[in-house]
């Protein structure tokens, strides 16, 4: 009899503590609703959020005083505090911070190449191309325009006085800077030396050119002398700053429209027609993830959308990106029997007991990945090509599709979150225990060689309006330096998949 | 002596219940959506652990709170088992539905065969939380069966 | 202690009656503090009248009784609590080797019994004056009577024959195995034959063993403690003109019986003056002024058989209340009671029909009690103890199953022991004054009990027989939690659990039974 009443009064303490748990205070309550609100949906706690936060705990700092150093707030305690609050839902997941605190928003200097190659790009008498792709991405810049820096490049790095404001106010946007430093050739080395070298933690650079590498007196010079020196000048430039930079390279296309000078012609040939010129933006790497994750920079990112876009490139480190991604468990084009490792709370990445379909004798898993928010080209991510399979048995990926959200399951919707696209991976046969890598690798793209020449001197040439001098060379030693130290082949981000027996 | 080994095998049982619930409940039932979410969601051991309290709660009002020569027949005993385990299955649907609707997930299918298999479950319980406690009851030390 | 208790005739038989439902209902006496005293009783029934109905029926209710409590207890002395608790022994149990004796209750006086009254007086042989002395003495019908049907309220014939007793067998053993701080009652009617004449009898043979060459413990006899219920006249007989007995005679034969004790037995004379000596210790006079329905006029020769009445039961706790009176207030001196106590009774109501509660308040809460639980444990055995059988406290070990419904103990105690208790309620109940304390007509627990109601109230039903389970059911989990009982200790063990399980329920459901 006293053990029942031991039993009894155990599972009494027990019920009791748990209902006392569950009643939290009310202010706990409203500020765990007040996270929900904020971040459930987007999994970001962005400025905005932030400074919601800090004013609820302002307003009640006798409550959390545990957040507050003295009367200033505990930043990082604050953080803990959220993502463990997220991290203990019954549905787990992980919230990233953005442009919180002082960080709201990047500061951009902006450098604009004023070489005489460049001035045609803005003729009167063009499309104006190039001008609506320079406005429109400084007007995408979220802050106030005055705390950017506008510098105007050539020979020399000079910055100009006005400010950004003035020039976006111009008709001519290369009739305010004209004068500035010598335009006749452009010292490269010493603008990404500069920019390299000059990009703080909270900034962005952003440098606008043909990419047409010239030395000082350029007539008479093998040409191939001048590639291997502007890839020498990138890699040695770079090779230094690559771990914490990144670089992203857009193509751009605009009407040109006057001389020409290609690397044999000092004088110039007349050039009336399209030609290509870049936009390289610098910054460092977590700076270039925020561009395509920070709601304010969103529109910024989207250099798809600027008047005269081609490609884009971004050298990275390797892993530099890590897309959400993972398997499904209730998609028509599962096939093969197989059973989701238990405690999975975020995405289904392991799973067991895998076994081929009974009719087909084939294992085919679907892996939901989330493409978007990297600077890469559609094109190359969705090459199937572009991706190397490790694995133990002989998998491949048989297909790339978009994600069709009305095939997933609501489980699966869960689990692929905000996944864009679907793979379809195939195997025989799953032999043993193996951990299965997928990597889209890091290449230098295609377009990169098909957008470089080694002979600018015929303007009339098919290739001439979407090629530009040694731009490979340039950009090759930028890659470079970039993989210097990696080890296999440098790739952008790799999904892992652990399939046991 | 032997009334003491009963009801700590009992105790060992249902502890065993909880602590593998997700085994147990899966080696019955498997679905790999499903399933999967029980697990992850927790309800697994949240059934388990209100399957087990209620079992052992309800042999406990039969035998201590009722204890009564009036309802100490087998078929009492069936009815309260009855009883309870709808009680048990009951909530755990009710709960189960409802985090599963706050998560944005629809396994009414799959929650109303489990709940069949968790009814088995709930009166497999029962028969332990029973036999482990009976032998202190006054009235119904020999229900269901004397021995 | 122990009671050698003499049932002198038809009345002191029929005493014996309620006294052995007293026992068999746990009454036991009582000590100054309130405790049981273990009590072994010794009936001796003299009574010549052999083909008497009531002497039979109480001596198988005596021989019921054995066997259960037997079966009950074994041979165990000193209990002093349960349901036949009380140990009654014959003669012959207490004699080391009585093998001379026979095995019964009954008291063989002599060769009495086979005779006629001319032959045991030798008639025959005596001269002519003498024969004239006797014919004036004893009428012809008397003279012819055999002495197997008793003395036919004729105490004349008694008083002779009687004093057969002091030369028998019986007497010899009984004061043998008679000790000091054994009792003696004697249990006669005052307005009979036997009962009048033998009761003198017998205490004179017990005061003046001295005298008696035969017997052993002469001192101890001598100085015995004596108690004595005189049975007045209680019950009425049919008129029949050719009977010799007659309600008419009882008065006039108590009268002059009450004279011849005042001066010989109960009171005695110093120099023609009374002295407050006895030879009795304690006598205890009863009788009752409603006349009873009138009992069909019998002398005995056609089998003396008359209903049960209350005076008896009243009768038979005298009994008990003489065990109840310490020693030192019956001291005896030279065979003399020094201080003798008298006794009569009175009913709380006087009423046509009597319950448990028309009794003094000490006879209730002396055995209201008890007799409730007897009582009830008898409703539960008779009505529901079958339908109980495999389930809850029946299972403990040593388990109680169907075929303990069909051991002699059981058999005994359902179809001898409980017919006869029934029995005697119906005589009770029909009898003037009725009787009633039981109501017989229902086999519930709730309104089996004259004037005293079950407990009720929100949520507080009647008691039915699944209270009585459930409380036996906590009994026998504390029993079988020392292991009390062993496998032959069955009888023992319903019986310890019903008299607990009863103990407590007539407190718990049952509004003030006292």
């Amino acid at each position: 009899m006293k053990t029942i009443i031991k039993t009894t009064a155990c599972v009494m303490l027990v019920a009791s503590l748990t209902i006392m748990c569950s009643c939290n205070s009310g202010k706990n309550k409203e500020f765990n609703q007040i996270l929900l609100d904020l971040a459930e949906k987007d999994r970001i706690v962005d400025y905005n959020d932030w400074e919601q936060i800090k004013e609820f705990l302002e307003s009640n700092k006798n409550h959390y005083s545990f957040f507050f150093d003295g009367e200033t707030m505990s930043v990082e305690s604050i953080k803990c505090y959220v993502i463990d609050f997220f991290n203990k839902r019954r549905t787990p997941m992980d919230i990233k911070f953005v442009g919180i605190g002082d960080n709201r928003f990047l500061n951009v200097k902006f450098y604009l190449e004023r070489s005489g190659s460049m001035t045609p790009y803005d003729s009167p008498a063009g499309d104006g191309k190039f001008k609506s792709a320079i406005v429109g991405m400084l007007n995408n810049l979220p802050n106030e325009k005055n705390n950017h820096k506008l510098f105007v490049v050539n020979s020399s790095i000079n910055e100009y006085p006005e400010g950004i404001k003035k020039f976006l106010a111009d008709n001519n946007i290369f009739e305010a800077t004209r004068g500035i430093g010598d335009p006749s050739f452009t010292d490269f080395a010493s603008i990404f030396n500069s920019i390299l070298n000059n990009t703080k933690d909270n900034e962005l650079s952003i440098l606008v050119t043909d990419m047409i590498y010239s030395t000082k007196n350029m007539n008479g010079v093998n040409p191939q002398k001048v590639f291997a020196e502007a890839n020498g000048m990138t890699n040695a430039i770079f090779k230094n700053r690559v771990v914490n930079l990144s670089t992203l390279i857009v193509k751009m296309t605009g009407s040109y429209n006057g001389l020409y000078y290609s690397y044999n012609t000092p004088k110039g040939k007349k050039y009336n027609g399209q030609r290509p010129y870049y936009i390289i933006v610098i910054g460092n790497k977590e700076n270039i993830l925020r561009l395509t994750e920070d709601k304010a920079y969103f529109s910024l990112s989207k250099f798809q959308k600027l008047n005269g876009f081609e490609n884009l490139y971004l050298f990275g480190n390797s892993g530099i990106y890590h897309p959400h991604y993972s398997i499904l468990l209730n998609h028509p084009n599962i096939q093969g029997y197989f059973h989701p490792e238990r405690g999975q709370t975020k995405q289904i990445t392991e799973i067991k007991e895998i076994n081929p379909d009974r009719n087909t004798g084939n294992i085919q898993l679907a892996l939901a990945v989330d493409l978007s928010k990297m600077f890469i080209d559609d094109d190359y991510m969705l090459n199937k090509a572009n991706y190397e399979v490790e694995s133990i048995d002989d998998v491949s990926i048989v297909q790339i599709k978009p994600i069709d959200k009305k095939e997933l399951s609501q489980v699966d919707k869960k689990y692929s979150g905000s996944a864009t696209h679907i793979f379809i991976i195939e195997s025989q046969n799953i032999s043993c225990n193996q951990l299965i890598k997928i990597k889209l690798k890091n290449k230098i793209p295609s377009w990169v060689f098909s957008s470089s020449s080694d002979d600018d001197s015929d303007v009339n040439d098919e290739s001439f309006s979407s090629t530009t001098f040694g731009l490979k060379y340039l950009l090759s030693g930028i890659y470079d330096s970039y993989n210097l130290n990696t080890d296999g082949a440098p790739y952008y981000f790799e999904l892992n998949m652990q399939l046991n027996k | 002596m032997r009334n003491y080994i009963l009801i700590v095998i009992g105790i060992c049982l249902s502890l065993l219940m909880i602590l593998f619930s997700a085994n147990i409940f899966e080696s019955i039932f498997y679905d790999r959506e499903f399933s999967n979410e029980m697990y992850n969601l927790g309800l697994y051991f949240e059934i388990a652990l209100l399957d087990v309290i209620t079992a052992w709660l309800g042999a406990f009002i039969f035998y201590y709170l009722i204890n009564s020569v009036r309802f100490s027949r087998w078929f009492h005993w069936l009815l309260t088992m009855l009883i309870t385990a709808l009680f048990s299955v009951a909530t755990c649907y009710y709960h189960s539905e409802n985090v599963f609707i706050s998560d944005a997930m629809d396994f009414s299918r799959q929650l109303f065969i489990f709940s069949f298999i968790n009814a088995i479950v709930e009166c497999v319980l029962f028969i332990v939380a029973s036999f482990s406690m009976r032998s202190w009851s006054s009235n119904c030390r020999y229900t269901p069966i004397p021995e | 202690m122990r009671l050698f208790l003499f049932l002198v005739g038809g009345t002191g038989v029929r005493v014996m009656r309620p006294l052995i439902m007293q026992l068999a209902s746990g009454i036991l006496p009582l000590d100054v503090s309130g405790n049981s005293i273990p009590l072994e009783l010794v009936p001796i029934i003299v009574d010549p009248h052999r083909a008497n109905e009531d002497l039979k029926r109480t001596e198988n209710l005596l021989r019921w009784y054995c066997q259960i409590r037997k079966s009950i207890y074994k041979e165990q002395d000193n209990v002093r609590r349960g349901f036949f608790a009380a140990k009654i022994s014959t003669l012959k149990d207490l004699v080391p080797n009585g093998n001379s004796l026979s095995d019964t209750f009954i008291y063989n006086i002599g060769s009495v019994e086979s005779k006629k009254f001319h032959e045991l007086i030798s008639f025959n042989t005596l001269d002519t004056a003498n024969q004239a002395l006797c014919s004036m003495m004893f009428s012809k019908y008397q003279l012819d009577t055999k002495m197997d049907i008793g003395f036919v309220g004729s105490p004349n014939i008694g008083s002779v024959a009687m004093n057969k007793i002091k030369d028998s067998e019986e007497f010899k053993q009984f004061s043998n195995v008679f000790q000091k701080n054994d009792r003696v009652f004697i249990v006669s009617s005052i307005f009979g034959g036997t009962g009048a004449a033998g009761y003198p009898i017998i205490v004179n043979n017990i005061r003046n063993a001295a005298n008696n060459i035969l017997v052993n413990n002469k001192g101890d006899l001598a100085n015995a403690c004596i108690g004595a219920l005189t049975v007045l006249p209680y019950f009425n007989i049919q008129q029949d003109e050719k009977s010799p007995i007659s309600r008419a005679d009882f008065i006039s034969k108590t009268k002059s019986a009450l004279f011849y004790y005042h001066d010989n037995l109960t009171g005695l004379k110093n120099t023609g003056e009374d002295i407050s000596q006895s030879k009795i210790n304690v006598c205890y006079y009863i009788g009752d002024e409603v006349p009873s329905t009138p009992y069909f006029n019998d002398p005995g020769d056609n089998g003396q058989r008359n209903d049960a009445h209350v005076v008896e039961f009243v009768g038979a706790l005298s009994i008990l209340d003489f065990l109840q009176i310490p020693d030192d207030l019956l001291v005896t001196y030279n065979g003399k009671a020094i201080n003798p106590i008298f006794k009569e009774y009175g009913l709380a109501n006087d009423k046509k029909s009597l319950s448990l509660k028309d009794f003094g308040m000490s006879t209730r809460i002396y055995i209201n009690h008890r007799m409730i639980m007897f009582h009830l444990a008898y409703m539960y055995l008779t009505n529901h103890f079958n339908e109980d059988i495999g389930h809850g406290y029946t299972l403990d070990k040593p388990s109680l199953n169907r075929g303990f419904l069909s051991t002699s103990f059981y058999t005994t105690l359902t179809s001898n022991f409980y017919v006869a208790y029934i029995q005697w309620l119906r005589e009770l109940k029909t009898n003037q004054r009725s009787f009633v304390p039981f109501n017989l007509n229902t086999s519930m627990l709730r309104d089996c009990i004259t004037d005293i109601q079950t407990k009720t109230g929100f949520l507080k039903f009647p008691i039915d027989y699944k209270d009585v389970m459930s409380v036996m059911n906590k009994c026998s989990q504390k029993a079988s939690k020392i292991n009390k009982f062993s496998a032959d200790d069955l009888p023992k063990k319903l019986f310890e659990l019903m008299y607990d399980s009863f103990d407590k329920l007539v407190g718990e459901k049952y509004n003030s039974v006292i």
